[in-house]
């Protein structure tokens, strides 16, 4: 069907030309498409001067791609064009499947354009885009039809994708035997896959003998791999009562879904005061005319006018229209459901631990000499076997792992908006959107994101001319930064805005009770109150020190991720906000340590190194135990005391485990280390759960379990403590 | 190798179409059904890569086919061309409506099948 044309065309400049003015109209569209998405989303009108841009846009197009010939793109054009136009005018309401289509038909155009950038100016053929068009010619029509139309079809109460799927051949079957005053019922019924055949052969005879078969509609069973559902939509003359007693089908369900005229009142939600009027004028005509069903529904009232049948038909009507909507996207990715990665996730993390388990059999067998050889065997099938376990574990993490990307465009949106509403003006500049993180991650880092940037929108930068008069540009600049950092990822979000002044900060955390007067704290710990809890309303701090809006907020949940975050901040020249979280929270390296009889799991991803130490070199100093490592004071905790153990005795030898997150250092001292090994945290229930310092349990490769420590949480705790003392 | 599923009741038709689509290269496996049953069955078995399918045939119809596929998560990235005599504007409508990702019209020219065809099949490789 699509339009003939010359496969090729002289490459020139001109199309370069073509392909940058595109591009960057499109660019322009994302971003209006975007913001007209929110409104559809916000069931808000509308903003005319949006869509209007939109319009204009659309007109750019069409006019530069008829102009180099380009058939394909130029209808497609052409065709947003149309809904915008209806948009614009109020034809096409913001809720039409038609607006719908537009953000599809922007990436078409997109990657068309793409693909003559890629080729200088080959014509991309256009066979996505004329079915694209199809697509929009008909979703512009259907809904402004619908209502009014006089069609007996659309008052049937059945899967509008049965009626979809009917030919237009079947479509004058089912009217011409709604005009004749049949009854139309649906026979469903559930088969093997394997075997449906026969099955199915004798259900459509059956019903054959009592009427007419006008469509049947193949659907997934309730297992669709091994089941398959059929919707025979038939047409008969008897009524409900007789049809029982004749289809006597024990596995099939029956249901009147639509006996002409009347049973259409049922099935009709609240519309407009017009087309209800006009169907209620229809249905009175339709009265007039047609005495002998009318006659036959009046009769069958008791049993058929059940309009509680109709209702669930009806909303199933508004349910299978969308998800029909969201089937039409034409992509070849395939969708997996997250807990499903979850659950392969826990496989690999079983099989890890299961792995762990041969190699201490297999070091059992090698050290016995009368089982040596079978060992050495078993060890290098282990290798083997490790090699390919590695292997799935990063390609089932790979599959997790998605790009900041989505969440900055999220990002990027709000900073529209917010620019529009404040009306400052402030640039917003994204770095590092390709930098992956576990999927899970990646969606819990919205709200802290979003969080962070209107507070710097709202609160950080100033009105255009209070920067001037402090020797800025009048246009403030909020800069997103991701980065991969080993085992961590690491986000920055720094403003250039009036920054955070510490007195300000401090005399509140005072007042709240937070420091006491005397006590001496670093800029930075200073800073770092804005992350309590007492100090995060908005006009306690905002108008002064622009900052503390729900910070505590973003602090708990970086740390739920097992994360940090930071403050820095120089007053007249803006504050900066890094977050630091791990890259998964899947499978992790750990660092086994025992204190006492019992073993913990340490994240190896924290682990800088490990040191023995003799008693003699710990120092104290103000109650607390430092190190001094390579000249630099490194605060340490007893993991015994932390959980209450037994502690070693006072001159055995210990273990300094230093940990590292963010910027902040801690030593935990421990008994002893146990090795390292793969494992999989799982989360723990009870009350345990609740206890500070531990973030889950793993197994062990001699199938014990061990509780996995929190280190951002054992950190946190030793710079605050560091703070109060 | 790509797997193409060819839905046909007519066997002309059928050997038509699979010349046509041999030509797309070596790396190319076709499989045909003679009636929209035998489609369902063999959706199940195996992954195809494209689905080729008429309207009218004597079981069930083409646009049922197609909406068992697209409504069904597991075969719905198949993308699938109607090739179909009915020249009726509805029924194309219909189609494209359930998510066919083209429509050809019967006569059709070999040269345009191979072109929708290889366009759908690249983007299911990329995918």
């Amino acid at each position: 069907m699509a339009a003939r044309r010359p496969k090729n065309r002289p490459r020139s400049k001109a199309y370069r030309e073509f392909v940058s003015e595109a591009e960057e109209i499109l660019e322009r569209m994302r971003g209006d498409l975007a913001d007209l998405a929110d409104q559809r989303a916000a069931k808000h009108e509308a903003d005319p001067d949006l869509v209007n841009r939109l319009f204009r846009s659309a007109h750019s197009l069409k006019g530069l791609a008829g102009m180099f010939g380009l058939d394909g793109m130029s209808q497609l054009a052409h065709h947003l064009e149309d809904v915008l136009d209806g948009l614009r005018l109020g034809r096409v309401p913001l809720n039409s499947p038609a607006v719908g289509l537009l953000d599809e038909a922007v990436t078409v155009f997109s990657t068309l354009t793409q693909e003559m950038s890629e080729t200088s100016g080959t014509v991309p053929s256009d066979g996505v885009a004329a079915a694209l068009v199809a697509r929009i010619e008909l979703a512009v029509r259907s809904p402004a039809d619908a209502p009014v139309t006089s069609d007996p079809i659309g008052r049937l109460s059945v899967d509008p994708a049965l009626l979809r799927a009917l030919t237009e051949y079947e479509e004058h079957r089912l009217r011409e035997n709604l005009r004749r005053g049949r009854r139309i019922v649906l026979v469903e019924a559930t088969f093997e896959i394997l075997s449906f055949e026969e099955g199915l052969a004798e259900l459509t005879k059956s019903v054959r003998e009592v009427g007419e078969v006008l469509s049947t509609l193949p659907a997934p069973g309730d297992t669709p791999e091994s089941q398959i559902r059929f919707s025979l939509l038939a047409a008969t003359d008897l009524d409900e009562a007789a049809l029982e007693s004749t289809l006597d089908l024990p596995n099939a369900r029956v249901r009147t879904v639509g006996a002409p005229v009347a049973r259409a009142e049922d099935t009709r939600g609240p519309e407009t005061t017009r087309a209800s009027a006009a169907r209620d004028n229809q249905a009175e005509s339709g009265s007039a005319e047609r005495p002998g069903p009318t006659d036959r529904h009046t009769s069958d009232r008791p049993s058929d006018g059940e309009p509680t049948d109709g209702m669930p038909g009806h909303s199933e009507h508004a349910g299978g229209a969308s998800e029909l909507e969201s089937l039409k996207s034409i992509s070849d990715t395939v969708r997996v459901d997250i807990k499903k990665l979850d659950e392969l996730m826990n496989l690999v993390g079983e099989l890890v631990i299961q792995r762990s388990a041969i190699a201490a059999i297999a070091a059992r067998l090698c050290a016995d000499p009368v089982t040596s050889r079978i060992g050495a065997e078993l060890s290098k099938l282990h290798k083997g076997l490790d090699r390919k376990l590695q292997e799935l574990q990063s390609g089932v993490l790979e599959v997790r792992m998605v790009p900041l990307r989505q969440v900055f465009e999220k990002l990027s949106r709000v900073a529209r908006r917010l620019r529009r509403d404040l009306a400052k003006e402030v640039r917003l500049e994204i770095k590092g959107a390709d930098t992956e993180l576990d999927k899970l991650l990646v969606e819990e880092l919205v709200d802290p994101l979003v969080h962070l940037v209107r507070n710097a929108f709202d609160h950080a930068i100033e009105a255009p001319v209070e920067r001037e008069r402090a020797g800025k540009s009048a246009e403030g600049t909020i800069r997103i930064e991701a980065s991969q950092r080993g085992n961590h990822v690491v986000i920055e979000v720094a403003d250039d805005g009036r920054g955070i002044d510490p007195a300000v900060v401090r005399a509140r955390a005072e007042a709240c009770g937070l420091v006491s007067a005397g006590e001496v704290l670093s800029h930075r710990e200073t800073l770092e109150l804005i992350f309590s809890p007492g100090l995060s309303t908005r006009e306690q701090v905002t108008e002064t020190s622009g900052r503390g809006v729900g910070m505590d907020v973003v602090r708990a949940n970086l740390t739920a991720l097992g994360g940090l975050v930071d403050v820095d901040s120089t007053i007249g020249r803006g504050t900066r906000i890094t977050l630091t979280l791990p890259i998964t929270l899947a499978i992790i390296q750990a660092l086994i340590v025992g204190v006492g009889g019992q073993r913990f799991a340490i994240p190896l991803t924290s682990v800088l190194e490990t040191l023995l130490v003799e008693p003699a070199s710990i120092q104290r100093s103000e109650g607390r135990e430092m190190l001094n490592l390579r000249g630099h004071p490194l605060a340490l905790r007893r993991l015994a005391r932390e959980f209450g153990l037994p502690e070693a005795g006072s001159d055995a030898k210990l273990y300094v485990v230093v940990l590292g997150f963010g910027d902040s250092r801690l030593g935990l001292l421990v008994d002893r280390l146990d090795g390292q090994q793969d494992t999989v945290i799982k989360p723990i229930q009870g009350p345990i759960q609740n206890v500070r310092g531990v973030t889950g349990a793993t197994e062990l490769g001699d199938q014990s379990a061990v509780l996995v420590l929190d280190v951002s949480a054992l950190v946190d705790d030793a710079v605050r403590r560091r703070e109060a003392a | 190798m790509q797997r193409i599923l060819i839905v046909e009741d007519s066997a002309t038709m059928r050997s038509l179409l699979a010349s046509a689509l041999t030509d797309l290269g070596t790396s190319i496996e076709i499989t045909e059904a003679a009636s929209g049953f035998e489609a369902l069955r063999l959706l199940p078995r195996e992954l195809f890569d494209l689905i080729l399918t008429d309207i009218n045939m004597p079981d069930i119809n083409g646009l049922e086919l197609l909406s068992f596929v697209k409504g069904n998560v597991a075969y719905r990235d198949i993308p699938l061309i109607i090739v179909s005599t009915e020249g009726s504007e509805r029924d194309r409508e219909k189609g494209l409506g359930l998510g066919a990702d083209a429509y050809l019209v019967k006569p059709f020219e070999p040269d345009d099948l191979r072109r929708v065809a290889s366009e759908l099949l690249a983007k299911r490789r990329e995918g």
